[in-house]
């Protein structure tokens, strides 16, 4: 009986199985294999400014091989996206070479760069000033976790330009006295997160992976390696290099509410095979993410990188070097 | 008009030769002698020896007339014409000789000479003897027109849908006359007053019905009339219920253009899985929506731009979400009509097409409950009396895919194609005290919900989504048809819409809520004015308070227009916020056919004037300690409407159309974070112009071209730094113009179908200085042919082809990495400058109905896409925007569903 019952619905099955098959595309875009040189990530340093600050910019390029060192050149975008552009930045910033949407601030591994007096009204929560009699400009609205960002553009020759950004504080232009106040008592800069270990699991013991320029880890060839990126825990309200915690200004309660930063991490490598690119704590409170890799057939150097995103501009990375043998 | 018949007439110049009426001649004598005609005596020799002048005694007269044949080669001057002879009459009284003295052509001189020495008279006689004699005799040849043949009005009253003739139907004519029509629906009037006439049809089962025929002198007009079969003694399979009667010929709609489907043919549409509903997307004029979507797309306009009303009473959508079911059950269904662009004043609110749908009357006779059953869903209807004045008809249906697939997936499924879940109710009371007055109760419930989950420990692929739409209604309609033509309705009506999308994508919350309490009134009275104009006035209000909440970026949910590409994630920059929007028009209005010249010429104006108002609790957005400050705004609007139709012949008609249209905006665009709380109104013009070839009745030629105008739309500002509370601004344009074609073969003879083909061209300008675009949903070509055939013995099938032009895209020209949240970016090319490829697709349907111990249970096979063929439905791309395939549409897919009806 139970057998004739189950029938009907396997057919079912099969058929709207079939139908996901014809509905769904196959892409094979691989994100982590870096074959070419790559600009993975802008380190701002510090992550979060204020108006009028200066910030260092430099940037994680993958795949230059040994030695080599293409010159970055560094732009802050001066134009403010229109509300009609879903992308992240005004699409002029990404060709236009004028110095009206492109304030150039060098060429090199790393540079500096003054954030200008207006910045969070271009970009931040500060409207814009109106002519006379007009009513105010919009404000820019915040990401998701309450924040402003001034866009940077960083370009490898021939490469195009990859886009970054500067966390600002801008304060709480929307809300009262009491809120500004508290605001600014528990408020931290945010701080850059860190790769404290990264480490392979090789013939079941958790091995530390040495530096890309150190020692080299062997790999056997077609291997799978469990690979473990971590950092540390953070107390409350304290700014640190692992997930911060942090006061975001909610506008809709119109008070402040307690946020943890979300980190994950992305992984690059030269050959092999990654399971995942891109890799989140299944559970908030870890400090550390987990991903496979399968070591390539040939023998010979494969390059790994780990960069770690803390979602407000934060940045950290990590690069080793494994020997498949 | 008879054939004029040629007659010869004759006189006699002599006042005592007499003419003799003739039957075959019919002709009138000449009263006059001809100029030069001889006296009495003339012709006498006065030289006769003698010497005694000799006396006419006794003049001669003629017994034998020999009529002469109209020359054949004169008929076409259509004149006639007079020949003057000479004849000597001898003393026996035969023609002796005969000359012409006054000639017309040679042609009549010859048949007046040949038919003059035929004649035979009494001879004359002078000094009392028998004489030789000489006259002047005047034929006339006459061309006359045969006596007016009798007026005849003849036809024939048949059930629409099963061609079935409908005996003891009483016709009746303005004078009184009436006819009552026989076992085979045929009736006639001979002897009709030419002109225009009136007729009534009447009967048991009908709602009085009033139209207007023209009839030339001496013409025989044949008619026929298709009404509903509904409460007489039903056919062999059809259902015992009461329909509303249909005149088809001639038309008396109000609407120029119009395409109306009545649920019996509607039902057996392959690839509809019996739903009378979707026929909408089958329908000239309307777009192919995209598999999954349910959008209504008719003639360029946004799908939330054409206005769905059941019963007179406007509902949010006309499909589930996913477009799986309509949201009345079928069974319910009486018929369906679409109206692209320029309707009546009766309606407005929108800038695109009308979806009317009317419900079934509930049965008289008897309970009728039945139960369905298919892949999609199941349901239950009933219909039927609970006392002599109170009728009930209902519905429950719930889908049950989702389930079924729930326990037979693994895996996640739901990722790629979410099944939405449904369920819908209805309930109808009817209570008719008299057959020319009721009132009823009407309920609609409508319940949507989806969910999806896509991405696992990738934070930013992350994507969940879950929807809930729903709407309810609750609506009386009082009707009363005093019998004198005049008709009155009211519609007091109360609704509540919400829909909820609750979601994130990347971390990135995507979050409308809306609930909107509705309040309307539909009120309409129409009545001849004499026996040309038909007046119409009514009153149409509607009313709505919506909460709105709602999180996220302003790019999603997207809006038409964005240049953005499928799967692209929003923009990471949030916002948040809660307001209320009040929103509402009371129009008053005016409808007119004016019948002119005979019945030929119809001309339909019209005005609507209707002051709409905006009413939003927040113009700014919120602040800390700021007080919220609202806003209102009114104007009053002129929207007139004209439409014509001409009638050259019974067969052809020619159609323009005017209208002017205009639409609030929505609640969820007066936002003053993600909106505008100042937006006005948006406004549309339609014009169209059509000609239509109706061959019997049954068989049809339909071709309309369309032009539509509009202006205020609703867009994204495009400044880089807009003003507050201006995200979007009423500055964008549309148009759109092409051609719809319609064959169409109504059910007769067991089989309809037809052929709908649609070129049109839609476009949409952001902004003044902004370049026209195309339309986001703009099809070039749209095609549509269905054919059905009822085999008898209970077996039907059907098939049904599709081919439209893909939705234009916006290309990716390249592509950049955004390394602040490890994502890449698109660089878009031109806005909907690329199209996706063509689509086809053919579907089959087969049916078989058994009766069974007095009920009927059919069961059916629907087919869609019985050739597999992969069509391309979207663009999906990879990550980083470097590869691109397209996903394609669903597969063969039968559905096999059952119906028993008890």
């Amino acid at each position: 009986m139970n057998h004739r019952r189950s029938r009907p619905l396997a057919v079912v099955g099969s058929l709207v199985a079939s139908l996901a098959a014809a509905c769904v595309p196959e892409l094979e875009t691989d994100l982590s294999r870096i074959d070419q040189p790559t600009l993975l990530a802008i380190v701002a340093e510090p992550p979060e400014v204020e108006e009028g600050d200066t910030v260092a910019l430099s940037a994680l390029v993958a795949g230059l091989g040994e030695g080599s060192a293409d010159p970055i050149t560094y732009s802050f975008c001066r134009a403010r996206k229109p509300l009609s552009e879903l992308g992240p930045v005004d699409p002029a910033c990404l060709v236009s070479t004028s110095a009206d949407v492109i304030d150039v601030l060098g060429t090199g591994p790393a540079v500096t760069g003054l954030i200008e007096r207006e910045a969070c009204s271009a970009f931040g929560p500060r409207r814009p000033v109106s002519a006379p009699g007009q009513p105010a400009g919009r404000a820019v609205d915040a990401d998701p976790t309450g924040g402003f960002y001034q866009p940077v553009l960083a370009e490898l020759p021939g490469r195009g330009r990859v886009l970054g950004g500067v966390r600002l504080n801008c304060g709480l232009p929307g809300a009262n006295r009491d809120q500004v106040v508290l605001y600014n008592e528990r408020h931290r800069p945010n701080v850059n997160p860190r790769l404290e270990r990264v480490e392979a699991q090789l013939d079941g013991a958790w091995i530390e992976l040495g530096a890309a320029t150190g020692a080299t880890n062997p790999v056997g060839p077609g291997t799978e390696v469990l690979l473990r990126a971590g950092w540390i825990d953070c107390a409350q309200d304290t700014a640190c290099t692992g997930a911060e915690t942090y006061v975001r200004f909610d506008p809709e309660l119109g008070r402040l509410t307690d946020e943890t930063e979300s980190l994950f991490v992305t992984w690059y490598a030269t050959a092999g095979e990654l399971e995942s690119h891109r890799v989140a704590p299944t559970d908030p409170g870890l400090s550390s993410v987990e991903n496979r890799w399968i070591a390539p057939d040939e023998a010979g150097p494969v390059e790994l990188w780990a960069v770690l995103r803390d979602g407000r501009g934060g940045v950290g990375f990590a690069a080793h070097r494994l020997q498949v043998r | 008009m008879l054939p004029h018949r040629p007659s010869s007439s004759w006189s006699l110049a002599l006042a005592s030769v007499l003419c003799t009426s003739f039957a075959a001649a019919q002709a009138a004598p000449s009263p006059e002698a001809p100029p030069g005609s001889a006296a009495p005596g003339a012709g006498v020799d006065p030289s006769a020896p003698g010497g005694a002048r000799p006396q006419l005694t006794k003049p001669p007269k003629l017994l034998q007339f020999v009529e002469a044949p109209f020359p054949e080669s004169e008929k076409a001057a259509g004149a006639g014409a007079s020949v003057v002879v000479e004849i000597l009459i001898s003393e026996l009284g035969l023609v002796s000789d005969v000359r012409v003295i006054q000639t017309a052509s040679p042609t009549f001189d010859a048949a007046a000479l040949e038919a003059v020495r035929a004649f035979v008279f009494e001879p004359a006689e002078i000094d009392g003897k028998p004489a030789a004699i000489k006259i002047q005799y005047r034929y006339d040849f006459v061309l006359e027109q045969a006596p007016s043949a009798p007026t005849v009005l003849r036809g024939e009253v048949l059930q629409r849908g099963t061609g079935q003739p409908m005996a003891g139907v009483v016709v009746r004519l303005a004078s009184g006359e009436q006819a009552i029509t026989d076992a085979a629906g045929r009736f006639v009037f001979e002897g009709v007053a030419p002109g225009k006439q009136t007729l009534t049809l009447s009967g048991a089962e009908l709602s009085a019905l009033q139209t207007e025929e023209t009839l030339a002198e001496g013409e025989t007009l044949e008619v026929r009339y298709q009404v509903e079969p509904i409460q007489q003694a039903a056919p062999d399979d059809a259902p015992a219920d009461d329909l509303e009667i249909v005149v088809l010929a001639p038309k008396l709609t109000r609407q120029v253009v119009a395409t109306r489907m009545e649920a019996e043919s509607a039902r057996k549409v392959a690839g509809t899985q019996g739903d009378v509903l979707k026929i909408v997307e089958n329908m000239p004029g309307v777009a192919r929506a995209a598999v999954g979507s349910g959008d209504v797309v008719v003639w360029g306009a946004a799908p939330e731009d054409t206005r769905v009303y059941v019963d007179g009473v406007r509902v949010p959508a006309l499909y589930h979400y996913g477009g799986l079911r309509s949201v009345v059950h079928s069974d319910l269904v009486q018929s369906v009509e679409l109206v692209p662009g320029a309707y009546g004043p009766a309606h407005g609110r929108g800038l695109g097409g009308l979806v009317s749908v009317d419900t079934r009357d509930p049965a008289d006779d008897r309970l009728h409950p039945s139960v369905q059953l298919d892949l999609l869903d199941a349901s239950l209807a009933v219909s039927g009396p609970l006392s002599d004045h109170v009728r009930v008809s209902g519905s429950l249906r719930r889908s049950h895919l989702h389930d079924a697939l729930s326990g037979a997936i693994e895996g996640d499924l739901e990722e790629y194609f979410p099944i939405p879940r449904y369920h819908d109710a209805s309930l109808r009371l009817r209570y008719e005290p008299q057959q020319s007055e009721w009132v009823e109760a009407h309920g609609l419930l409508s319940r949507d919900s989806v969910t999806r989950s896509i991405g696992g420990a990738d934070p930013l692929a992350r994507r969940t989504e879950k929807r809930e739409i729903g709407f309810d209604r609750v609506f009386m309609r009082y009707r009363r048809e005093p019998g004198d033509g005049s008709r009155i309705t009211v519609v007091p009506w109360l609704g509540r819409d919400e829909n909820r999308l609750v979601g994130a994508f990347g971390g990135t919350p995507v979050e409308l809520e809306l609930d909107a309490a509705l309040y309307g009134l539909r009120a309409s009275w129409t009545a001849p004015l004499g026996a040309a104009v038909v007046l119409g006035a009514g009153f149409d209000l509607e009313l709505v308070r919506a909460s709105v909440r709602r999180e996220g970026s302003v790019s999603a949910p997207p809006r038409e227009g964005d240049a953005r590409v499928f799967g692209q994630p929003p923009a990471d920059q949030v916002n948040v916020d809660e307001w209320r929007a009040s929103t509402g028009s009371a129009a008053p209005y005016l409808d007119t056919d004016i019948a002119l010249f005979g019945g030929l010429l119809h001309v339909l104006p019209g005005i609507r004037l209707e002051p709409f108002f905006t009413a939003v609790n927040r113009r700014r957005p919120a602040e800390s300690d700021t007080a919220d400050i609202g806003a209102f705004s009114a104007e009053l609007s002129i929207q007139p409407r004209l439409a014509l139709r001409w009638s050259p012949s019974s067969v052809l008609s020619l159609k323009a159309a005017y209208g002017q249209n205009e639409q609030l905006p929505r609640p969820e665009d007066l936002s003053a974070v993600f909106g505008n709380p100042l937006l006005g109104t948006s406004r549309a013009a339609h014009y169209l112009a059509g000609a239509e070839l109706d061959f019997s009745g049954a068989l049809a030629v339909e071709a309309t071209l369309f032009y539509s105008r509009s202006e205020d739309l609703a867009v994204r500002n495009p400044l880089p730094s807009p003003r507050v509370a201006q995200t979007l601004l009423g500055i964008g344009d549309g148009r759109a113009y092409g051609m719809q074609l319609l064959l169409r073969r109504d059910l007769a003879d067991g089989w309809f179908g037809w052929l709908a083909y649609t070129l049109q061209k839609s476009e949409r300008k952001d902004g003044p200085a902004a370049p026209w675009r195309l339309f986001d949903f703009d099809q070039t070509h749209v095609l549509t042919a269905l054919l059905s055939y009822d085999f008898g013995a209970g077996f039907g099938a059907g098939t049904r082809l599709r081919v439209a032009s893909g939705y234009p895209r916006t290309p990716v020209v390249g592509t950049y990495y955004d390394a602040r949240r490890d994502q890449f970016e698109p660089v878009l090319g031109a806005k909907n400058t690329s199209r996706l490829p063509i689509f086809w697709q053919v579907d089959l349907r087969g049916s078989k109905r058994w009766d069974i111990g007095g009920t009927k249970l059919e069961a059916y096979l629907d087919i869609q896409n019985v050739t597999n063929r992969r069509n391309s439905e979207e663009l999906a791309y990879g990550p980083d925007y470097s590869e691109a395939r397209y996903i394609r549409g669903l597969p063969i897919l039968p559905v096999l569903g059952a119906t028993w009806e008890f």
